[in-house]
């Protein structure tokens, strides 16, 4: 009997044991989550310096609690106070363009290798960051090709934390009526807005006719369609003026437009369609120029999906996909296919 | 590193971030140009090659038929394996209970124990014959005739068939392909599942498979169409009406795994429903020999292997638990008095509930195990015709076509056998998703089949 009393509290101190460790190891992560978190906070503010109220209100904390968070970075060197203002040392700007690399890279690496929608990547990538170590990092960048931006349009930084040249970008505010522009970057925060802007079609690479700026809005052509964007959402996109419109006008008719038995080319696949599904789309043989023609409409979901005769096989598709390919009249109708 | 190295790495990098955004286009269009001109140089086209293809798609995808053609093609192969599966079984349980005879005679020939023979010949060999025996006829039918199926491209139509409903659930139409595996064995249609992409789609496919009856769940519902539906119609319609009753309850199936999907994606597993691309590949005469080849080996031999390793064990605990003597009655007896108010709750009894949790293992093993419960045998026995099995349920245990409907309902629905738990593990990484691969049937099936016997009695069914 007093053996099994001792088992049962041998066991017990393991378990306390165990539960103290890990929870311990718990708090650890979060600390320096935390202190990675504010790192990020100041490296967006780095030109004008943050103040704590402002760190306290990103970081959902108390003001005592930002300052002791403040006060163990500045021991550890990584930032410097300037009036009441907060600034990154040299080495703290370092630490956040490091957690800048793992977010954006991760967001890349998910979207290359799931079917994740746009959305989903910054919230799992703000976990994620925190996690990943240098040499993690350094395989990650290698095996998805070592990708100079993330699926938001953002530069992703190199190891040695040199950021690639990107095209200077201006808001959509910004921007004179009648003007052609690109999209080069869409700010992915707060998330709502950016979920508004990525249901509108509207991504990096993205080319639209601004046709009125207004204070009460901005209204657009894209794709054939007029747009009307909010000002707090049209300022969260950054774009870059064409000189003049695009050569050819843009197509606007996609491959779930077109009538079943009818060739026709494809013009591009939209910029909305990135990574595993692009590149699954393209190794189909959706390239641009490649012929195309409807053949088998799903009879119970009224064409959805159907299925396209392409480079001599038979893929179907889904609406929403069939969608995103814009595509052109094939002038040879009466050819064979190739 | 050499300075020489050093260079070309910068250079290479300085390269690429003079590369376009778009330079992966570019580099698939280069290829397939390349391959375009080579085809152009080298093959030459006859006639349409799309012509008679696209009749057939026609005919398969069809607004009216294009379904009830599938129904018809499940129906078609469940006849077939259900006839077909009869004689074979009964000549292969004929020689398998010889050996054991001999086998336990030679034994006691040896003086080996009587205990010892007891539990290795009639415990563990028998779990053993009977699972081969009824196991091996069905896979051996069935599996080639999917493999034609699946040879000729004709799966992948009805994935294109099934799409729209399955977006409609918030689900992936290849999805319908790995039920497909399913029907052979729920371990190797989660496996298959490997072909969704999307995590979110592919979790889906993964917890919901299990409402596909696997090729081990086939015995029980074939028995109880048999005994429970087949003997109330003149005798020349009997396979047909089993056919009937075993494809219903496969439809029962069909229908959960919409609706559970349905639920999973407007709770757990919240999302828009992602991609869907699906290659409908040119209809192929199949190969003969190599579907002989791969659905024997590939699956028949695999599946049996596993399930043979499985029952050995749960034959032995079989025999223990019928062994094992606590005053007047044997563990089975009261384990199954436990659970008796539960599975009545249900319409099923004790005995039946726990034939299911020894049968975790293997669900083959669940009507070897009721019937020696039942009879209070102290091994699994063979009952000789399917009218000795009919008195036994039917006069002494007192099974009504409620019991049959509960038991089939239940067979189809409930959690998924260890080997397929330990698969969902595997496949998720995680245990919390094996676990609700494994609760959410159990659940679904509890709720169901109470749902059905509560309304049954309340209506003044048996």
């Amino acid at each position: 009997m007093n053996f099994l009393a001792a088992g049962a509290l041998l066991a017990l101190a393991g378990l306390a044991g165990w539960w103290l460790a890990s929870g311990r190891q718990r708090y650890r992560a979060r600390r320096r989550e935390t202190l990675e978190d504010t790192l990020k906070f100041l490296a967006g503010h780095d030109a004008e310096g943050a103040t704590v109220e402002a760190l306290a209100g990103y970081l959902h904390l108390g003001d005592r609690t930002t300052r002791n968070l403040l006060d163990r970075l500045h021991r550890q060197g990584l930032v410097r106070l300037q009036g009441n203002r907060i600034l990154l040392t040299p080495e703290g700007r370092r630490q956040a363009t490091r957690i800048l690399r793992a977010h954006r890279l991760w967001e890349f690496y998910l979207s290359y290798t799931t079917d994740l929608p746009l959305q989903d990547l910054h919230r799992l990538a703000e976990k994620q960051e925190h996690r990943l170590t240098p040499e993690q990092l350094r395989d990650l960048a290698a095996r998805v090709g070592h990708p100079l931006r993330d699926p938001h349009g953002d530069p992703i930084p190199d190891e040695a934390g040199t950021l690639p040249l990107v095209a200077p970008g201006k808001p959509l505010t910004d921007v004179p009526a009648q003007t052609w522009v690109q999209v080069v970057h869409v700010e992915d925060e707060p998330a709502d807005i950016f979920a508004q802007i990525v249901a509108e079609g509207i991504d990096p690479g993205t080319v639209f006719l601004v046709l009125e700026n207004l204070p009460t809005g901005i209204h657009l052509r894209l794709d054939g369609r007029d747009l009307w964007l909010a000002p707090i959402v049209a300022n969260n996109i950054s774009v870059q003026v064409l000189p003049e419109a695009p050569p050819r006008p843009l197509p606007r008719k996609t491959l779930a437009d077109i009538e079943p038995g009818t060739w026709v080319r494809v013009a591009r696949i939209s910029p909305r369609i990135q990574g595993l599904l692009r590149r699954r789309l393209l190794d189909l043989g959706f390239t641009r120029g490649a012929r195309v023609k409807p053949v088998l409409r799903s009879a119970f979901g009224h064409g959805d999906p159907t299925a396209y005769w392409v480079r001599g096989s038979l893929i179907a598709l889904r609406r929403e996909q069939a969608r995103e390919i814009l595509v052109q009249e094939d002038s040879h109708e009466t050819a064979p296919p190739a | 590193m050499k300075p020489e190295a050093k260079r070309i790495l910068e250079t290479a990098d300085a390269l690429r971030r003079t590369l376009p955004e778009d330079f992966r286009d570019r580099l698939v269009e280069s290829l397939y140009a390349e391959a375009e001109a080579i085809t152009r140089r080298v093959v030459h086209l006859e006639g349409d090659p799309l012509s008679w293809e696209e009749r057939i798609d026609r005919i398969v995808t069809h607004p009216l038929w294009g379904l009830p053609l599938m129904v018809l093609g499940l129906a078609v192969i469940f006849w077939i394996t259900i006839v077909g599966a009869n004689y074979p079984s009964e000549l292969l349980a004929a020689v398998l209970f010889a050996i054991e005879d001999l086998g336990s005679r030679a034994f006691a020939a040896l003086h080996v124990p009587a205990i010892l023979t007891d539990f290795l010949w009639h415990g563990v060999y028998r779990g053993l014959a009977w699972v081969v025996s009824v196991m091996l006829p069905p896979m051996a039918i069935f599996f080639p005739i999917f493999t034609i199926l699946e040879d000729l491209g004709y799966l992948p139509r009805v994935a294109f068939n099934m799409d729209w409903l399955f977006k409609k659930a918030g689900a992936h139409g290849k999805q319908a392909l790995t039920m497909a595996m399913g029907f052979g064995c729920n371990a190797a249609g989660v496996v298959a599942t490997r072909i969704i992409e999307s995590p979110r789609e592919r979790l889906i496919a993964i917890l919901t498979n299990n409402f596909v009856p696997c090729n081990g769940r086939w015995p029980l519902l074939i028995m109880l169409g048999s005994l429970f539906f087949a003997a109330v119609v003149p005798p020349r319609f009997r396979s047909l009406a089993a056919t009937g009753a075993v494809l219903g309850a496969v439809l029962v199936g069909v229908f959960f795994t919409f609706l559970v999907s349905w639920l999973l994606s407007r709770t757990l597993l919240r999302g828009e429903p992602s991609a869907f691309t699906l290659e409908l590949p040119p209809y192929r005469r199949p190969n003969v020999l190599r579907i002989l080849y791969t659905s024997f080996i590939d699956r028949t031999v695999k599946i049996l292997w596993r399930a043979v390793y499985m029952a050995a064990p749960a034959g032995g605990l079989i025999w223990i638990l019928a062994n094992v003597q606590v005053g007047s009655r044997s563990l089975v007896q009261i384990l199954a008095g436990w659970l008796q108010p539960l599975g009545h709750l249900i319409g099923l009894d004790g005995m039946i509930l726990l034939a299911y949790i020894v049968a975790i293992p293997a669900n083959e093993i669940v009507i070897p195990t009721l019937i020696m419960g039942y009879t209070g045998a102290r091994t699994m026995v063979e009952l000789e015709s399917l009218e000795a099995l009919r008195h036994l349920l039917v006069d002494q245990q007192g099974w009504t076509l409620l019991t049959a409907v509960s038991l089939m309902l239940f067979a189809v629905l409930h959690n998924p056998c260890s080997t397929t738990i330990l698969t969902i593990w595997k496949e998720t990484g995680s245990k919390r998703w094996a676990a609700v691969g494994t609760f959410l049937p159990l659940a679904v099936a509890f709720a169901t089949t109470f749902v059905v016997a509560t309304l049954w009695r309340l209506l003044g069914g048996g």
